[in-house]
């Protein structure tokens, strides 16, 4: 056999060899099925499709919504939903799976929630620290961008992740009625609260929420509203914010703090210069839509 | 002869390299429903519909970073166009996770069931436990700009207008 010949063995194994390694040899073992659902084992999963997220996100959302007043002004919410939207078509997210949506709260607390998926809840209360569209763009761009970071499935405890993740790999559809849509059930109902305790209680550690600054920046910036009008909304916040409130006092860093992280990157990059007569425009839509908020 | 095998050879592991090196030639759609565009722009004239679990074919991207868009083809539905990555996934969304799918034991590498999980029935349960009114949410999923609305506000507001393109 020439030494050609002996080659052809050795590359049929090196294409077998590069081959194995893009599969994962751990999967694929079926497992016994029971009455109530169909098992297979699989590879471990190690997120939330966005499928999951998007179900997270509605009943964290419906939660938050059972013990606070909706604002149902349909002319001020349809302007923020046109406005969210022109926000997420410039991040790095602009699908989710059920789409992002604004829903105001009859509050004066000065508060935002942003669920997975992104159904955003924003308070009458935020809203009026803002002066222009600019700022409340401001708003919105910080909660899209805990969408985008998924920063609410982050705060589901990590051996809830791992048992849903475990159930999320293992199982195939739960039936109606059968223990298993039951255990579905708790542990979702554990996963809610996850998220719910820590959007209302504890709130992101403050890297997330930094990182949520700056990444309200960069969405700003692309879709080419002024990003000084973030730190102007910070310091709008730290006149009105009271210490110990059950707000965002409680759950963001301090003001102070957040303008000081983002001040650098405002100062390393171009302004944005808005011509007069688009000011003018804006001022007069956000009038005529939060004005009165 | 030899020199024959030694091409065929060096072919097959160039081209074996090439493929693992190149992107996926397939994704499936992982959200409700998306616009295909005809242009890679989130305001790009529509061309067409796909919804969760549509499988596409990958036909080219732009140049340029971050590449965000994916020009797709699905021959069944008759459309051609650009998708946003966001909606994409390189794994095999299976709609109907019935026994035959089970059965063959995908894995997840490969195949997302769709409906397992946390799904329409888990979340039904829990508003029935939990007495959780889904009132507002159900009403919020309603709220829709239509991509002429947006256009126009970025328009008279003076602002980007390219909807991402690159």
């Amino acid at each position: 056999m020439s030494k050609a010949m002996r080659l052809v063995p050795l590359a049929v194994l090196a294409l077998a060899l590069s081959a194995c390694s893009s599969m994962d040899l751990s999967v694929g073992n079926m497992v016994a099925v029971g009455q109530g659902i169909q098992q297979v084992q699989t590879a471990e999963q190690t997120e939330f499709t966005p499928e999951q997220e998007y179900y997270i996100g509605r009943a964290v959302a419906a939660n938050l919504l059972s013990t606070r007043k909706v604002y149902d002004d349909r002319k001020a919410t349809d302007y923020l939903n046109v406005l969210e939207r022109a926000l997420a078509i410039y991040s790095d997210r602009p699908e989710t799976f059920g789409g992002y949506h604004v829903l105001i709260l009859d509050s004066d607390e000065i508060n935002a929630f942003a669920a997975p998926g992104g159904l955003i809840l924003v308070s009458r209360g935020l809203l009026r620290c803002a002066t222009s569209e600019d700022t409340v763009a401001a708003i919105l761009a910080h909660e899209t961008s805990h969408v985008v970071l998924k920063h609410g499935l982050n705060a589901i405890k990590e051996a809830r992740k791992t048992a849903a993740y475990r159930n999320l790999a293992m199982t195939g559809v739960a039936v109606a009625g059968s223990p298993e849509l039951q255990q579905l059930t708790d542990l979702f109902k554990d996963t809610i609260a996850d998220v719910t305790n820590t959007l209302v209680n504890s709130g992101y550690s403050r890297d997330l929420e930094f990182q949520a600054d700056q990444m309200a920046l960069q969405i700003m910036r692309r879709a080419g509203y002024d990003p000084r009008a973030f730190e102007a909304m910070l310091k709008v916040m730290a006149t009105k914010l009271k210490p110990g409130g059950l707000d965002f006092a409680k759950t963001h860093p301090d003001t102070k703090d957040r303008i000081g992280k983002v001040d650098p990157t405002l100062a390393s990059q171009p302004a944005v210069t808005t011509p007069p007569q688009a000011v003018a425009a804006r001022q007069s839509r956000y009038q005529a839509a939060l004005g009165n908020i | 002869m030899s020199k024959i095998c030694l091409a065929v050879a060096v072919c097959l592991v160039l081209a074996s390299a090439a493929a693992f090196a190149a992107g996926p030639s397939q994704m499936s759609v992982t959200v409700q429903d998306v616009k295909v565009r005809a242009t890679p722009s989130a305001l790009g004239r529509i061309v067409g519909s796909l919804v969760y679990g549509d499988r596409v074919t990958i036909l080219d991207q732009p140049a340029g970073s971050p590449q965000s868009w994916r020009k797709i083809s699905m021959p069944q539905k008759g459309i051609q166009g650009w998708v946003s990555l966001s909606a994409l996934t390189e794994k095999d969304v299976k709609l109907q996770a019935g026994s035959e799918q089970v059965q063959h034991g995908a894995s997840s590498g490969e195949v997302a069931l769709a409906g397992k999980g946390f799904n329409e029935d888990v979340e039904k349960q829990y508003k029935e436990e939990g007495n959780v009114d889904y009132t507002w949410v159900d009403r919020m999923a309603t709220y829709n700009p239509t991509d002429d609305q947006v256009a126009a506000f970025l328009q008279k507001g003076g602002l980007n207008t390219s909807g991402g393109a690159q």
